[in-house]
Parts: structure tokens; sequence; C-alpha cells
């Protein structure tokens, strides 16, 4: 059941997160423009939790997971990691080597499983190196790493020895999550890990994804556009549009009441594979814009029907609201509920 | 059910298919075991034609002194300008040297200088290419300026240049082949890294901070590999070509060690031409045979290492 | 089947295998629905279970080496009854039919236009090849259609090039391409896949809209249930190459009999049921389509297989228009029914 989490239970804080991409032109290749892929993002993960990332194409979803394993470098703001022991590091001010330690903490799996692997390597050629790196020093004992970490996701330890094309997508899919466990992280990003995946498939990586939750007490930040799938295993759900966040609140509250008119087009979009509950559907004009030219104010008010002229003017900020005791955060000037206290979000 | 196959025309492919489906079905087609590789290489006829020329080559000159009792340097100024006979196979030279011979001795020389350049420069660009492509910036775009140059000097303007400094030699001639050709297989590298930098297992080898040239050389080389094998390969039978241009025009090996190139240099002589065939015609057969094959295996690699194609 | 005129498209016993790598692959093995005109049949299934390859089979634009085995795919046109399983792939008949009469929008809009042509010119050559106009007609028409489609501003549009327009927007354009001579069968393989939910959205809107304007006869591949449950009329459930359960979109969602049907219903998170939803996953993986049960193809994974299942169940009607493939069927139409 949803709790309130306090302070002490956050393993990640971004701050004001920007990620913009100079777009190169002219002829001495002058930066002429930017991709504004992640424009001021505040969020808290909390430990133990399964936050989910939603939105559609361009909105910087995938930007941010890999900007909080620093696989891309932020523009600007704060990604400050919480270790067990209350220490607190600001990633993005680490030199790339001094990332080492936290790389232990964070890690990431894939979307697309046919890449995913080298399709050079066995398994084990594969999932070694990354042990050799963090200090196994015998092959026996990787080896004998690597077969428990096949057995946790249900594939038999002989298959280390097996390359990936005699794999399907499914079973790639679930060494990718083996390699991601490998050196033992906190801390999962879970980058659309089952939208390539047959729908039935998916459905046994889910139950997979939350056993090893359960046994190894992780947290997830799972990213995907299928808000069919975030109600299923997420905890808390942030949408995100256009490098911003519009609305962060519990999974539940999120689909009971959702307060943003862009959640609101979205989940109305969705094709419901029940016939007693299909909904009106909201149909959005237009196309999702482009984040090199993003909207002026609100990024969403070219599509939204509820526009006023504060809008286009001014950009709502993401206040939190709180609801049945829980809370409920949302960026857009056409609420109407009393704004709470500020929080860190 | 009617089955259309009759009354629609039959072709030679529904023929194929008809015997596929039939060994299907009686259960007589397995999986192929073995490297997939191979199976196609081995399917396509020119390529097993052109790798058994190859090899023919190749033994002929690696095993030349079992092969003849001569010796492709010793003059014989009493057997001069002699026509093929049982004694010398392909007959003898102006200076009395065996034709047969110096064609097995010259083969070593002219695969030594076109394989060893091959692979030089291919190890030169490859290690460059890999690399600087990987870590991108401005060290890529150094290299990229630096294998301009490299390529854009003229090879006979430098051959000139070296020969007139410190005259014919074989190392000189492979240092030059070398300087002028890694520029091509670095392209090709690059190319690669470029495009595979951004497959997802490099990603998910950056997230474990893994360093770089192990990503680089140990991870994504052998995925690069395909078209730089087809393309040594290839360069070596441009680099012969190109030492017996040289040779033919007296730039290149010097006259006393025999390669293909200046054997065929006789044949500048209109009366050698037209006179005196075993001179010329057997050692233009086997450059031209040597090359022909070497670009049927290419082009066997190329389509063996080809995803697309079937198989 | 009834054959009437409500019905463009029958297809029956169709079998269509691949010969790549010199195997031979059942891709589509006795495959048999009909078309009705003014109505969607969705052709729903996972991966591997010939869905495309159906499709194909019907426009005749399967890949060199491969072809139809058996069946009949007959397209009930206005001059009569055509085989179209008879024609040449490429011969002059087909190519009057593919593009006029009958046509195909596939998955990834971005490759489905040719970069190099502008849209305008793409949706004019397919005019000019199959209708009479001429001249500023073509033009007009084009636009005419882009218009329809709901793309702003088509006269300027109708000039641009593929990589102007958005995926949704390029969508558009290629379903524009395929109305532009009115067919009576469209055939979507996998339209929405790779567009965003609000672009999906309006697509999905599209097809409707043209479903009742024009009555063409629509059949839909897809993967997706909730799409099925949105757009569909009929629905065919495919695994592995055989039709194992078909009907009214209400029988087979409400009422689902056959074992794969009814996992794969169970397996998919459905939104607004909440959290605690029981997802129930379908064990196991799809077989090697070069090794292959005997018998029914669904049996390895089935939690209801006997021995009986190693022979391939008869067809049987559940109702005058739901029809499925399995042993055991009648107690699932119990369970069902008991729901």
């Amino acid at each position: 059941m949803q709790q309130q989490h306090n302070e002490d239970d956050v393993i990640l804080r971004l701050r004001d997160v920007k990620v913009h991409f100079p777009l190169k032109g002219g002829f001495m290749q002058k930066t002429t423009a930017h991709v504004k892929a992640i424009d001021g993002v505040n969020l808290d993960v909390y430990r133990g939790e399964v936050l989910g990332l939603v939105g559609e194409s361009g909105c910087g979803k995938t930007t941010l997971g890999k900007t909080i394993l620093q696989l891309i470098h932020s523009t600007n703001g704060e990604i400050t990691y919480r270790s067990t022991d209350e220490q607190e590091t600001d990633l993005t001010k680490l030199k790339d080597h001094e990332l080492f330690p936290y790389r232990k903490r964070l890690q990431i799996v894939f979307q697309d499983p046919h890449s995913s692997l080298n399709p050079a390597f066995t398994i084990f050629g594969s999932l070694e190196d990354p042990l050799k790196k963090y200090g196994i020093k015998s092959r026996e004992e990787r080896r004998k790493i690597i077969g428990d970490l096949l057995e946790a996701v249900n594939m038999r330890r002989e298959y280390m020895d097996r390359y990936p094309h005699e794999f399907s997508g499914g079973q790639r899919q679930r060494i990718g999550i083996a390699r991601a466990l490998s050196i033992e992280p906190e801390l999962i990003i879970c980058d659309e890990a089952v939208s390539a995946l047959d729908v039935s498939i998916q459905a046994q990586v889910l139950q997979l994804l939350m056993k090893l939750k359960q046994e190894k007490n992780l947290t997830y930040i799972f990213i995907t556009h299928d808000l069919s799938v975030t109600e299923y295993i997420c905890d808390r759900i942030a949408v995100m549009y256009l490098g911003r966040i519009v609305e962060l609140c519990a999974s539940e509250d999120l689909y009971a009441r959702r307060l943003h008119p862009y959640t609101q087009a979205l989940l109305s979009a969705i094709p419901v594979a029940d016939l007693d509950k299909q909904t009106k559907r909201i149909v959005l004009e237009g196309d999702v814009p482009s984040p090199v030219n993003p909207p002026s104010g609100c990024p969403f008010h070219p599509r939204c029907q509820l526009r006023k002229d504060v809008c286009s003017q001014v950009e709502p900020k993401l206040k939190r609201y709180e609801i049945d005791g829980r809370d409920h955060y949302a960026a857009c000037h056409l609420i109407d509920l009393p704004e709470a206290a500020p929080n860190a979000a | 059910m009617t089955d259309i196959t009759t009354q629609r025309r039959r072709t030679r492919l529904d023929r194929q298919f008809d015997q596929i489906r039939a060994r299907e079905e009686a259960g007589l087609n397995s999986h192929a075991k073995g490297s997939r590789f191979v199976r196609k290489f081995l399917n396509n006829k020119l390529a097993v034609f052109g790798l058994i020329v190859f090899t023919v080559i190749v033994l002929a000159s690696v095993l030349a002194p079992f092969l003849t009792p001569w010796d492709p340097q010793k003059i014989n100024l009493r057997a001069i300008l002699k026509p093929p006979s049982w004694e010398h196979w392909l007959g003898t030279d102006k200076t009395g040297r065996d034709v047969f011979a110096r064609v097995l001795y010259g083969g070593q020389i002219s695969i030594l200088v076109g394989l060893g350049s091959a692979v030089a420069s291919a190890i030169i660009g490859v290690v460059i290419g890999c690399y600087t492509a990987y870590v991108g910036g401005w060290l890529d775009t150094i290299a990229m300026r630096v294998s301009e140059i490299f390529m854009s000097f003229p090879q006979i303007i430098l051959v000139l240049l070296l020969v007139a400094i410190t005259g014919q030699s074989l190392a000189n001639l492979m240092i030059i082949f070398i300087l002028t050709g890694w520029g091509g297989i670095y392209r090709l590298a690059r190319a690669r890294m470029l495009s595979l930098r951004e497959e997802e297992y490099v990603q998910a080898l950056r997230s474990f901070g893994l360093s770089t040239p192990l990503i680089a050389f140990k991870h994504i080389l052998p995925n690069a590999l395909g078209p730089i094998m087809v393309n040594v390969t290839l360069s070596t039978a441009a680099f012969i070509l190109q030492e017996a241009g040289l040779s033919f025009l007296g730039l290149g090996v010097p006259m006393g060690i025999p390669t293909w190139g200046n054997i065929l240099n006789v044949a500048q002589d209109l009366r050698v031409l037209q006179n005196n065939w075993w001179m010329w015609l057997p050692v233009g057969t086997v450059i031209s045979l040597f090359v022909l094959s070497v670009n049927f295996i290419g082009d066997g690699l190329r389509d063996a290492t080809d995803p697309t194609q079937q198989g | 089947m009834a054959q009437n005129h409500d019905v463009a498209l029958t297809v029956s016993g169709l079998k269509t295998f691949m010969y790549t790598n010199k195997r031979c692959n059942k891709a589509v093995n006795g495959v048999s629905f009909q078309i009705k005109k003014g109505k969607t049949l969705c052709i729903v299934g996972e991966s591997g279970c010939g869905k495309s390859v159906t499709a194909s089979a019907v426009m005749q634009l399967l890949p060199t080496l491969s072809r139809i085995e058996e069946g009949e795919i007959i397209y009930h046109s206005d001059r009569g009854d055509i085989r179209i399983d008879q024609l040449a792939r490429n011969g002059r008949q087909m190519r009057a039919i593919r593009g006029a009469e009958m046509a195909m929008i596939f998955q990834d809009p971005m490759t489905a236009l040719n970069p190099v042509y502008t849209v305008g010119f793409q949706i004019i050559e397919n005019l000019k090849y199959h209708t009479a106009l001429k001249g500023r007609q073509l033009k007009d028409k084009a636009i005419d259609l882009l218009r329809s489609m709901g793309i702003p501003l088509p006269e300027r549009r109708v000039d641009e090039f593929p990589h102007r327009y958005s995926g949704g927007m390029r969508q558009r354009a290629m379903i524009a391409m395929a109305m532009a001579c009115n067919p009576k069968i469209l055939i979507a393989d996998e339209p929405t896949t790779a567009l965003d939910v609000t672009i999906q959205a309006q697509i999905f809107e599209l097809m409707d809209r043209l479903k009742k304007e024009h009555g063409t006869a629509i059949m839909l591949i897809t993967h997706d249930m909730g799409a099925v449950a949105e757009l569909a009329d009929d629905v065919a459930v495919m695994y592995m190459g055989n039709i194992v359960e078909a009907g009214t979109v209400d029988e087979v969602l409400r009422n689902p009999v056959h074992p794969y049907t009814r996992a794969l219903l169970a397996s998919i998170p459905v939104l607004g049921r909440g959290k605690n939803q029981d997802i129930h996953a379908i064990p196991g993986s799809t077989p090697d389509p070069f090794d292959r049960p005997s018998g029914c193809q669904f049996a390895p994974r089935c939690a209801f297989a006997t021995e009986a299942c190693n022979v391939m169940p008869d067809e049987t009607h559940v109702t005058d228009t739901h029809r499925v493939m399995c042993w055991r069927y009648e107690e699932f139409a119990h369970a069902a029914a008991a729901q």
C-alpha cells in the first residue's frame, strides 16, 4: 500500500536537471540552437519503490535515465546519490574515473534485446568483464557467480557458453537483467525493458523483475510509454512532456484522478483490451512538438483544449498538492486546488 | 483444396521448393551444423575456385626450392633466350636464368610485398581507426586530417623521391605502400566503429565503467572485422599489381631480386614481346590468376559476412 | 462460410511456406477467413504466428523465396470473383488490382515512403497508373486526399519531402496514397506500432471514418489486444500459422474458448484494472518453426493439453460465427459463459 515517504528514504535526488544538446550548423560549425531534451527536472526517488517514468517520444524519459547514470552529461543541475549510510554525493560533479564506485550501485537494462548483447561473445564472455573489473579475480568464481545469476533469472547455467543469437528475445532480455544484477546494484533503470517483447513474454519478464526486487531489495526506475504496464507494477508515476515532469503522484492516484490535461488525454488515448471499459477518447490535435523550439509558457498549451491566455505566457511550475494525505504534484495553471506547503519535490 | 501450383507455370524455383519441402517433411533437413560463414563461403563456387587457385600459387612459391633445381639468380650465358624445354620448363631469359624458377621465387617476394603491406597497413589503420573513432571529439578529427594527408600523397612521386634518395629496396617499397595505404582501412574501421559505438551492449559496458581501450578493442573490434578482412584480401591484390607496375617501370625492387613485376619488365622490348613469349606470358598469366582469385575470395568473404544474403 | 454480397475477400485453406536457408518453414499452415465490406477484421497474434505473411500473400507481395502452396484467395470484385492466388505476382492483372482495388499500409512510416520524391509525386504516381486523371486534376486530387486525411495546409504539404513530415503525418500520407483510388480492401500491417499513443488514437479515428464513409473492408494486423477491442468487428487469433479462434469481437473477447486466447488475455495488464490485477504469464516460449510439435502447436505450453492434442484439432463452430480449433473447447465455452 502507498505510504508517505520521508527524507530518510531518498536514494536519488534530482534538482533542476537540464540536458541541452547543441545543434551545430553553418560554416564555422557554430552552435545554432539547442535540443532541450530535458528542461528542468526535480525528482526524488525513494529506496525500494518502483517509480514509473512515462511519456511519448521526445519527452526525454530515456535521456533522463541515461543522464542519471552519467552516460550522458547534464548541462545543469544536481543529481545526488544518497547511500545507505547517508553519504550524499553529487554525481554530476564527478569525473569519469571518480564515478567508478557509484557505477556499482546504479545499473541499467536496455530495450532492444537484439543489440543489448555483444554478438561476438558468449554470454560468459559478455558478463565476465564487469565482474573482473569489480574485483572477482578467479575464473571459477566468475563462472559460479554468472551461473547463479542465470538461475536467478530462470535460465540454465549451461547457457553461459552459448552465443546471443541462439536465444529468443525474451531470453536475451533476461540475460540483460542478469547482467545488470551482476555487480549487486541498489537501483536499476529499466529503459523500456519489456517494450520490444511479445505481450505474453512481457508478463514473464515483469513478474521476474518484481520477484528480483523483493529478493534483492532493489529500487527501480521504470521507463516506458505503456501506461497499462505502469499501472500494474509502479508505486509512483512521473508523466513527462517535452523534457519536463508535468505530473507526479502515486500510481492509483494517477489512474483515479489525473490532474494534468496531458495525462487525461494520454490515458484516454490508450486502447483498452476490455470491451466494457471503452471510454470516450480525447483526441489531441497536432503532433508532439520538437524539443528544439519548445512552445512558450506551458509546453503543452498548443495542443490543450482547456488553454487560457496565461498558459502561453507563463511556464507552470510543478506544484505540490495534498489529496487524501498523499503528495500529488502537477504543473498546470488551471488546477483549482489549494497548493500544499512546498516540500522538496 | 485445389493445388494451384499445377495451374500456374512451374518455374525452376518451384522445383527447388518442392525438393526442399519433401526433404523437410521427411525430416531430412537439420539445422546446419558448423559455422554459417563457412557454409556460405563454400557455397559460392567462384570463391572456392579462387581459394584453390590462390592456395596453389602460394604453395608453389613457398615450396619453390623443392619444385625447381635452378637458382633464379644464376646467370648462364650459354643458355640465353632458350624456348621451353624439358630442361628449362619455361625457357630462359636474356641472361640465361631459368624463367620457371624466377616465376616461382618471384612469387615469394610479390606475395610477401602484397600480403605484408596489406596486413601491416590494416593493423595500423584498425588500431588508429577503432580507438579514435570510439573516443571521438578532437582526437577523431585530427586522425581524419592526418589520414587525408597521407592518402593525398601521389604514390609514384613518393617512390621516385625515396628511390632517388635511398635507392631501390624492398623495405622502402613496403614502407611506401603502408604509408599510403593505411588510410583506406582506417576509413573503413572508423565507419564501422561509429555505427557500432551506439549499440546497446556498448552502453552497457560503459555503464559498468569499463575502460575505453577494453571496450574498443576487445568488445567492438571483433564485430567490425568482417569488411576489414575483405579489404585486406583486396588490398593484397592491389599492392601486388602496384608492385608489378612499379617494377615494370624499373622503380620497384632492385633488378637482381626476382619479382613478378620486374620479370615482366622485359616485355617493354618489342622484340621480346614478339619472339620470346615464354618470358612474359606465363608471368602475366600468373599475376592475373592470382589477382583474380584474390578478388573472388574477397567477394566470397563479403557475401559470407553479409547477414542479408540467403545462406 | 456465407458467400454473399457483403464479403470483399475470401481466403480458404491458405498455406504459405517460406524457403530461406534451404529449409521449409510452414509459416501459414491452413488459414481461412473473410473480410466483409465496411467492417474491420483484426488478425491478432505474436511474433512468428504468420499474420504478416498472410497479409503479404493476399497482396501477392511475398518475398522471392516463398510461395503459396495451397488454398484460395478470392477477391469478390464488381466484375466477378478473381482468384488472386492464380495470378502472376507482377502480372498486369495483379498490378491493376494492387493499388486500385486492394491497398496496403505498412508498419514503419519512416521507410515506407520514398525519401527522394515529394509526397505529392508519390500519390500522383499511384493516381496516374490507375485512373484516367491528367495534369492539374492529379495534383488537385492529391491535395484533396491529404486534406481528407487530416493533414493541415495540404497545398503546401503536397510538395514537401517525407522527411519534413512527422511520424503520424507520414502514416496519414501513406493512408492517403493507399486510399487514392478508393480501394475496396485496405490491409494495414501494424500501422501504429511505431507511433506514439496519442498519434495512434488519431490514426484509429481516421480508419474508423474511412470505414464508415467509403465502406472499405479493412484487415488490420496487430499484436495489441487493446486495438482489437477498439477497432475490430471480427477477430482472428493466430498462433504458429493457424487461426486458433475466430469470431466477432464480442464473442472472442467476452467468451474466449481457446486456451491460447484465454491465456493471452490473462497475461496483459489492462488499463483501469488497478495494481492488484491478476496477471498470469504464459509459460515457455513459441516453438522453433523448424522443430514444431506434431498436432496442436500450442500444446507444449497449454495447461490443458492431453494425449489427443498430438493430432491437430479440427475446426469446430461454437456459434455460427465463432469457430475454434481445440479438442476441449466445450469445457471452456461453459467456463466462459459462467463468468
